[in-house]
């Protein structure tokens, strides 16, 4: 009984050691400088300097003006659309690499992540360059004889939008590609042999079966799309406004940390709580006869 | 009058075909799987495809299930050509290997999963579940995951899944492979007498000859993609037909020699056996229960073996003998105490009229 107490012991002390560098790395460089902006949040001014007590008046400033629910409302609409869009794209992609033989399977898959490897300023760019009145669209559009003359492609929602779906694409197609992989193709073929056409094979047995994954890939998108910050500001110009960028003017430009720091977890309670609804909404319920949790 | 009408059914005279594969060959690129596959199952009957791993009877029996096409070939089903017919709308139903239940729907749903399919009627679902779950004794689990069950009941759920829509032709692959000695022979008596009341036609596939042996009214022995032959068990097993089958169900010695004008067959090394059948050379097939104590077989020249090695098998005991230059092998038994060692002496006489002759080695 000691040896097994003391066995069980061990292993805790192992666990910890493994744990210890990322959890330190998370704790110092996340947790406290979060927590730091959480307080500053709380300041009743619109400078830190000198600043005491606690308040809702951040918080208050921000609920009480059209402009910024808006701009709130807008971006998770956008991040919304985004999810969307990245959904209806990426499922058969990340579907048909996780139904392709491994050899086949890496170099399709090396197509999907090299982009994440390229800086978003240099991504953003490249789309600047595609889309600009000069770009390679305009021109292929002219010559098409689609326009008579370049038009202005940049500087609208749906720039921002199909930028922001380029960029987060791999992530829904990984998630999906990992969650199918899973899935027993024998379960699809059951289906078939059970009177149901493939359509409804898909429906009724790899969405649901696939739906973790999917959620799983999709809040990683919301909550990356809703904090966007580099994409909107210079793709989408003054008219696609979004919180990151009117975080990024409070805090840098107008040096207003407080209310800067409360939009800042405005934005990270509205993305949690969304999660916290899929969950229980819906990973929750149909994950009762599955493994995952 | 009755009784005429059942052998008549019995031998299968009357009965309908239901199945039909015609010619079917199956190629991936250069490798041909299933070269030139015909054969024919009539209602009702139990027909296994028996071969080792890798001699296409699982790409046949997916053949008929739709999910692979064939290069050519066809196939029928109730005389309807469904060879191009996509597999939700072939009226087969089928149990996998792994069972394949739907892990996101209780027994219930995924019983009533087919039964949603073609549109029946809540109220007739209801029922007809029931119904299904009864005959597999699993009412007090309709409410259960699949990953709840054991894998006799998963089996049971696959197996009420496929039979609730009434197919024409069950499938069954390798069914029992999954399943442990012991609930694997239960289980296949429960399957058997489940399918015998239905009068379920069914075709199933594996690489255990006791399962074919046991289930079978018809086996088909499958080397390389072809039917090497197609009968009964006691014809499989009494009469194999080649050296193949002669191997590859159950236990046997082979002897490889001449048949000589006169009725006899002599083995290269001497061994002298009655035969009949074709002059020429051939490889005699005993096996091992048909080697006899010398006095059992009173009037059979009798014949003195060594005994190589003595394993013993509970009720038999077998042995490998080694006579002149051939090796055989007899399943015998002994009186307590009194087994052979290895090295001994033994008198036996081989059972001329059990004796086999299968075209000789190539």
């Amino acid at each position: 009984m000691n040896s097994s107490t003391a066995e069980s012991e061990r292993r805790k002390t192992c666990w910890l050691l493994l744990l210890a560098p990322a959890l330190l790395t998370l704790i110092v460089f996340m947790l406290i400088p979060a927590g730091i902006v959480l307080r500053i949040s709380f300041y009743p001014g619109s400078t830190t300097i000198g600043a005491e007590g606690y308040s809702l008046a951040q918080y208050v400033k921000f609920f009480w003006n059209p402009l910024h629910l808006s701009v709130l409302g807008e971006t998770v609409a956008y991040a919304l659309i985004v999810c969307l869009g990245c959904l209806v794209l990426g499922f058969p992609v990340g579907y048909s690499l996780a139904r392709h033989p491994p050899a086949k399977r890496r170099v399709r898959m090396l197509m999907v992540i090299v982009p994440l490897t390229l800086s978003l300023v240099v991504v953003v760019f490249g789309w600047l360059v595609l889309l600009g009145r000069q770009g390679l669209i305009n021109n292929v559009l002219v010559w098409l004889g689609i326009l008579s003359s370049p038009q202005q492609l940049l500087f609208n929602r749906t720039a921002v939008v199909i930028v922001l779906i380029q960029q987060f694409l791999p992530f829904i197609i990984l998630s999906v590609m990992n969650v199918v992989m899973q899935i027993d193709p024998f379960l699809e073929q059951a289906s078939t042999s059970l009177r149901a056409n493939r359509v409804r094979t898909f429906i009724k047995v790899v969405i649901p079966l696939s739906t973790p994954g999917i959620l799983a890939g999709l809040s990683l998108i919301f909550v990356m799309a809703a904090s966007a910050f580099v994409t909107p500001r210079l793709v989408g110009g003054p008219r696609a406004q979004m919180v990151g960028g009117f975080i990024y003017d409070q805090i840098l430009t107008t040096s207003n940390w407080p209310f800067g720091a409360a939009m800042a977890f405005i934005l990270l309670a509205v993305g949690f709580g969304l999660m916290a609804a899929l969950n229980t909404a819906i990973i929750r319920p149909l994950t009762r006869g599955l493994h995952v949790q | 009058m009755q009784i005429l009408a059942q052998d008549a059914l019995a031998s299968g005279l009357q009965r309908e075909t239901i199945v039909v594969f015609r010619n079917l060959r199956k190629d991936y690129g250069a490798l041909t799987v299933v070269p030139d596959f015909s054969l024919e199952i009539r209602r009702g009957e139990l027909v296994c495809l028996l071969g080792p791993s890798g001699c296409g009877k699982t790409t046949t029996l997916r053949m008929l299930a739709g999910f692979i096409s064939p290069t050519s070939g066809e196939i029928l089903i109730e005389g309807q050509n469904v060879t191009r017919v996509p597999a939700y709308r072939r009226d087969v139903g089928i149990v996998f290997q792994n069972y394949a239940l739907f892990p996101h729907m209780t027994v219930a749903k995924n019983v009533e999963y087919g039964l949603v399919n073609i549109g029946m009627k809540r109220q007739e679902r209801a029922s007809r579940v029931q119904d299904m779950l009864r005959r597999v004794e699993l009412q007090h689990l309709a409410e259960r995951y699949p990953r709840e069950l054991s894998g006799g009941q998963q089996q049971r759920v696959a197996l009420a899944r496929a039979l609730a829509l009434q197919p024409k032709v069950l499938l069954l692959d390798e069914p029992f492979s999954n399943l442990d000695a012991q609930l694997r022979v239960r289980l296949r008596d429960d399957l058997h007498s489940l399918i015998r009341n239905l009068k379920m036609t069914t075709l199933f596939v594996t690489h255990d000859q006791d399962e074919a042996l046991t289930l079978a009214d018809r086996i088909v022995v499958m080397n390389k993609g072809a039917a090497e032959q197609v009968g009964s068990p006691e014809e499989i097993y009494d009469a194999p037909a080649t050296r193949f089958v002669a191997e590859f169900v159950g236990q046997c010695s082979l002897l490889e020699g001449q048949i000589l004008d006169g009725g006899e067959f002599r083995t290269d090394d001497g061994l002298k056996l009655p035969a009949f059948g074709q002059v020429g050379k051939a490889t005699a097939v005993i096996r091992p229960e048909n080697v006899k104590k010398a006095r059992e077989m009173p009037g059979v020249p009798a014949r003195r073996a060594r005994i190589e090695t003595s394993g013993y098998h509970g009720a038999l005991t077998r042995l490998q003998l080694r006579l002149g230059g051939s090796k055989l092998i007899m399943d015998t038994q002994f009186p307590v105490g009194q087994k052979p060692k290895p090295g001994e002496q033994i008198d036996i006489a081989i059972d001329p009229v059990a004796v086999r002759f299968v075209p000789p080695v190539q």
